[in-house]
């Protein structure tokens, strides 16, 4: 494990890969360009979620495939924790059933190891709050869905608004349109607090746990708009 | 700086930790040989399994990183087989070992471009 001390300005990352040559590849890569410093090193899931509580770092570079514990539920564990970190996942291989569960798990992309010449691109895609899918930035949720095939997500005519008001209606489309909470607030002219405790209320109105359940259970029940 | 420009700065510092790495990949490949043999004499327990399993897995990551994309498919072959519940057959793997090597040894300088395809 190595850590860094900050740099102001840039992007700090957390690479969590069992692999010491991917784990030094992705170093050099990130020195490429002076937006990214390296703040640790995990080797495996276990130690990604303790470097996450101990770094806070602004993106978490994680391998799916890990000793001790595998990359998803390392990233269950940490979003379960309500770290807020964006997580990337950087593997050889994945299915659109693991996309969506990791997505779910609030993962903010994924690039594939034969892929990482385009690791630059795709973490400042996310450091702007949106999603990197198939080696493209996306900023709709419903994108995302839509390109994995995923799920029978048709879009309902709403049946119940679910006891939400208008206001957190319309929360809920910037959510699914892969809003973070400070450009939500931005928009609506409302402090990141304000958003926040309007999230914790939907959320225990409908029954979901993170942005992007809250997203899929909004499509598929019609909440929002295409 | 531009896109093209960004890349091909990310590829000549990805040829750098190859040529840094390659000993360590060649150290990966001897473990799954070193498995093979262990596999041909019936010397084979759980702990060489996970070892060369774990041996296999990285080579298919890290040479997927540096563009050797044939030999990070035929790493994932192996990792593929030693998955498997029953003993993985001496033949095939015999056959996947030794044409990871040569893969290896063949590319010089790997790192290079390649399109863009499907997860």
């Amino acid at each position: 494990m190595k850590r860094a001390t900050e740099k102001p300005d840039v992007a700090r990352v957390l690479i969590a890969d069992d692999d010491p040559i991917v784990r030094q590849a992705v170093r050099s890569i990130l020195g490429v360009s002076g937006g990214f410093q390296v703040v640790g090193e995990a080797e495996d899931g276990k130690m990604a979620g303790e470097l996450v509580t101990e770094t806070n770092p602004d993106i978490l570079l994680l391998d799916l495939l890990m000793p001790n514990l595998p990359g998803l539920q390392a990233l269950r564990a940490i979003t379960t924790a309500g770290a807020e970190v964006r997580t990337v996942l950087l593997c050889s291989a994945i299915s659109a059933k693991q996309i969506l569960e990791a997505l779910q798990l609030g993962a903010r992309g994924v690039v594939l190891k034969k892929r990482v010449a385009e690791l630059l691109e795709a973490l400042d895609a996310v450091m702007k709050g949106q999603y990197w899918i198939e080696s493209r930035s996306v900023s709709n949720v419903v994108q995302i869905v839509e390109q994995l095939g995923a799920a029978n997500l048709q879009p309902a005519q709403p049946q119940s608004r679910f006891g939400l008001t208008a206001r957190e209606t319309e929360i809920v489309s910037f959510i699914t349109q892969g809003y973070m909470n400070r450009d939500i607030a931005k928009s609506l002219s409302i402090t990141e607090e304000t958003v926040k405790r309007h999230l914790t209320n939907i959320f225990n109105k409908v029954g979901m746990s993170n942005r992007l359940e809250l997203a899929l259970f909004a499509i598929e029940h019609g909440l929002v708009r295409k | 700086m531009t896109r093209q420009r960004n890349e091909e700065k990310v590829r000549a510092a990805l040829e750098k930790v190859w040529l840094n790495s390659r000993p360590e990949a060649l150290s990966g490949l001897a473990t799954l040989e070193g498995f093979l043999e262990a596999l041909r004499s019936g010397r084979t327990n759980e702990e060489r399994l996970g070892i060369a399993l774990s041996a296999a897995h990285r080579l298919s990551g890290s040479l997927g990183m540096f563009g050797l994309s044939e030999a990070s498919s035929c790493a994932g072959e192996i990792e593929a087989l030693l998955c498997q519940e029953s003993a993985p057959d001496i033949t095939v793997m015999a056959g996947l070992v030794r044409r990871l090597r040569i893969l290896i040894e063949e590319t010089q300088v790997p790192t290079r471009t390649q399109d863009k395809c499907d997860l």
